[in-house]
């Protein structure tokens, strides 16, 4: 699969739609509109960030979640819980408290990702070594971990698809471990975001996914917190997919999901071999739109890695999260800090510890449990899908935005929304696709009935 | 078609803002992007040069069936030596600008670079119009031959000798090459 299906998880209750056009002034993309009162969400501009679910004040906006009766389709259920499920939990509640409260739930096995994230980190310092003489991928390198801002690639930034890191995300290489263990299971992973629900069903750079359904965030929040409190004890934990490693490369394994976690972890692994890291990280839909842009026009052609996250605050900020993402990064870091204290009286005999400063040859990063790099790689290429273009004949596009120019200079100007086109930039261009018409635009139209009522010229 | 921007000449901020505008528009078009790229490049040099050197000017971009023509006019001191500017590495951007990371002496260079074909017509005290153009066909490789860039005298020796393609106000040229000697 290369991302050419339209499929879309952020979907639209019509009965509760109002047609209040505040989704359509704030999607970052430009992709909804309303017509006869209700919003319609345009496909090929779409990239399921979710902003639309946030805020939308009727709650017409969704996540295309699974229906819980899913989970009686299987007789062995499995849920994947991403680091950002753990850090919405207050804090101190421990792991295995949280892990044994989904179980009762109804699953039979609950695991952590956060093992799978850091051995995506590990194969990604990997690439970036190889790279680095090979230059197979363009440089520099932009995380594949969030599949919103691949889309948003495929559709604004073809000419960045060379430069996206061509492994799989986490969740799938957890997906892909839980799937040995269990064949036959249902693999349920518990989302943050729509966008890593829509890649479950259309992958991106891969060709099928090993998760059968998914859960959002916050649908499971209430249930798991009633179920901590009726079970009390925690009891024997399911052993996640960490490989054993020093205390510095759990901690950032566990904090992978926070603002910048995926490029410090790496950074970390790099420093293992010695090598240096240049990273930057930006987040929100028009940050990273921002750093798209210059990083086709060059401006980071010095960097190694782009962290770049849809959502403000990284997957803690997902708009299916509950916790807000600073309170719940809190809640990580602290976590982290508390395993590490354990974690380092455990292992002050055997002292495994690897500095940053350790030489190349003895650094050897979780060697044994740590998947081939060949084994992660993408499969599928990612395939550009430029949403915007007006026609794919050069002629017919240039007599289009002519038309459209045209068409913008008559309109109001106000960019009000009024019409159900984000601005009059955009009416015009649903005009012209034939999506919409000039008497759209209030201003238009009132001209229109004073010229009809009382003569008057429009101005 | 054509497009027109004002560009404003006390905020850097806003410098780039007329070249991140025709990017859009272009990959609208279904342009292939290296040339989308390379008239981005050439737009925002000029953009920078007009709000370091000129206090700002207009931009005019006309997309033509085969070429991209891109007209950067402003109004301030002019050049006078436009084959010294021309020089990599060769600036007379103020200090303050230089410590911003502007000023490298490679706008003209890096314009000239990525444009097909460029003049530049500079008047001392009545401003600079520079002009560039992109093949939209890729026949044409950056860096090619027939680009280079002169002033030609009245006498026109800099136009026959470097083989020079642009020639315009033999006049005021000659003027400019009396202003820089």
């Amino acid at each position: 699969m290369n991302g050419k299906s339209d499929f879309h998880s952020v979907e639209l209750r019509d009965e509760n739609c109002k047609g209040c056009t505040i989704c359509v002034t704030s999607c970052p993309v430009e992709a909804i509109r309303v017509h006869g009162g209700k919003a319609h969400i345009l496909e090929q501009l779409c990239i399921d960030c979710g902003e639309c679910i946030r805020k939308c004040p009727s709650r017409a906006k969704y996540a295309l979640t699974s229906p819980s009766s899913e989970l009686s389709k299987y007789k062995t259920k499995v849920a994947l819980l991403a680091p950002a499920f753990f850090a919405q939990f207050s804090e101190g509640t421990p792991r295995a408290t949280i892990k044994e409260a989904v179980k009762a739930l109804g699953f039979d096995f609950v695991y952590d990702i956060s093992g799978a994230a850091g051995e995506i980190s590990c194969a990604t310092a990997e690439f970036i070594r190889l790279n680095r003489n090979t230059g197979q991928c363009e440089t520099p390198i932009i995380s594949s971990s969030c599949p919103a801002i691949l889309k948003l690639i495929q559709i604004r930034f073809p000419s960045l698809i060379d430069h996206i890191l061509p492994i799989i995300p986490p969740s799938e290489n957890a997906a892909r471990k839980a799937r040995q263990l269990h064949p036959d299971a249902g693999i349920f992973f518990v989302s943050p975001c729509p966008a890593k629900v829509t890649v479950t069903r259309s992958p991106l750079g891969y060709a099928k996914s090993e998760i059968d359904g998914v859960f959002a965030m916050n649908a499971m929040y209430l249930p798991v917190l009633q179920a901590m409190k009726k079970a009390g004890a925690t009891v024997a934990d399911d052993k996640d997919f960490t490989t054993q490693t020093d205390t510095a490369t759990h901690s950032a394994h566990i904090q992978w999901c926070r603002a910048a976690g995926e490029a410090e972890a790496l950074e970390l692994h790099l420093k293992q071999y010695g090598e240096d890291c240049r990273w930057l990280y930006a987040d929100g839909l028009s940050q990273a739109i921002k750093i798209l842009e210059e990083t086709e026009d060059g401006q980071f052609d010095h960097f190694d890695f782009l962290e770049i996250s849809a959502c403000t605050g990284g997957c803690l900020g997902g708009p299916l999260t509950v916790t807000p993402a600073p309170a719940a990064a809190s809640v990580l870091r602290r976590s982290a800090e508390k395993d590490n204290c354990i974690n380092n009286s455990l292992s002050a005999t055997t002292a495994q510890s690897t500095s940053p400063a350790q030489p190349a040859q003895t650094a050897q990063p979780e060697k044994h449990a740590q998947p081939s790099l060949e084994s992660l790689l993408f499969t599928d290429p990612i395939i550009p899908r430029p949403g915007r273009l007006l026609d794919t004949d050069f002629a017919a596009a240039r007599k289009k935005m002519q038309q459209m120019e045209e068409i913008v200079t008559q309109l109001g100007g106000l960019d009000c929304g009024s019409c159900g086109a984000p601005n009059c930039r955009a009416l015009a261009e649903d005009i012209v696709r034939k999506n919409a018409v000039k008497e759209d635009c209030v201003i238009v139209l009132k001209a229109q009935y004073e010229q009809m009522l009382f003569g008057k010229k429009p101005q | 078609m054509h497009f027109h921007y004002d560009v404003p000449g006390d905020d850097f901020s806003c410098a780039g803002s007329a070249s991140a505008e025709m990017k859009k528009k272009l990959k609208q078009l279904g342009i292939p992007f290296d040339i989308i790229k390379r008239t981005a490049v050439a737009m925002y040099e000029a953009e920078i040069n007009m709000v370091v050197h000129a206090g700002g000017g207009e931009a005019d971009i006309d997309i033509l069936d085969d070429e991209i023509v891109i007209v950067m006019k402003d109004h301030g001191n002019g050049i006078p030596d436009i084959e010294q500017a021309m020089q990599e590495g060769y600036s007379t951007a103020p200090q303050i600008v230089q410590e911003l990371g502007f000023g490298a002496g490679m706008g003209l260079p890096n314009m000239k670079r990525n444009s097909d074909f460029m003049t530049i017509d500079s008047k001392i005290g009545v401003g600079t119009t520079v002009t560039m153009r992109i093949n939209l066909s890729p026949k044409t490789e950056p860096d090619d031959v027939g680009e280079e860039a002169s002033v030609s005298g009245a006498n026109g020796n800099a136009a026959a000798e470097k083989s020079a393609v642009i020639v315009h106000d033999g006049v005021s040229s000659a003027k400019v090459a009396q202003g820089g000697s």
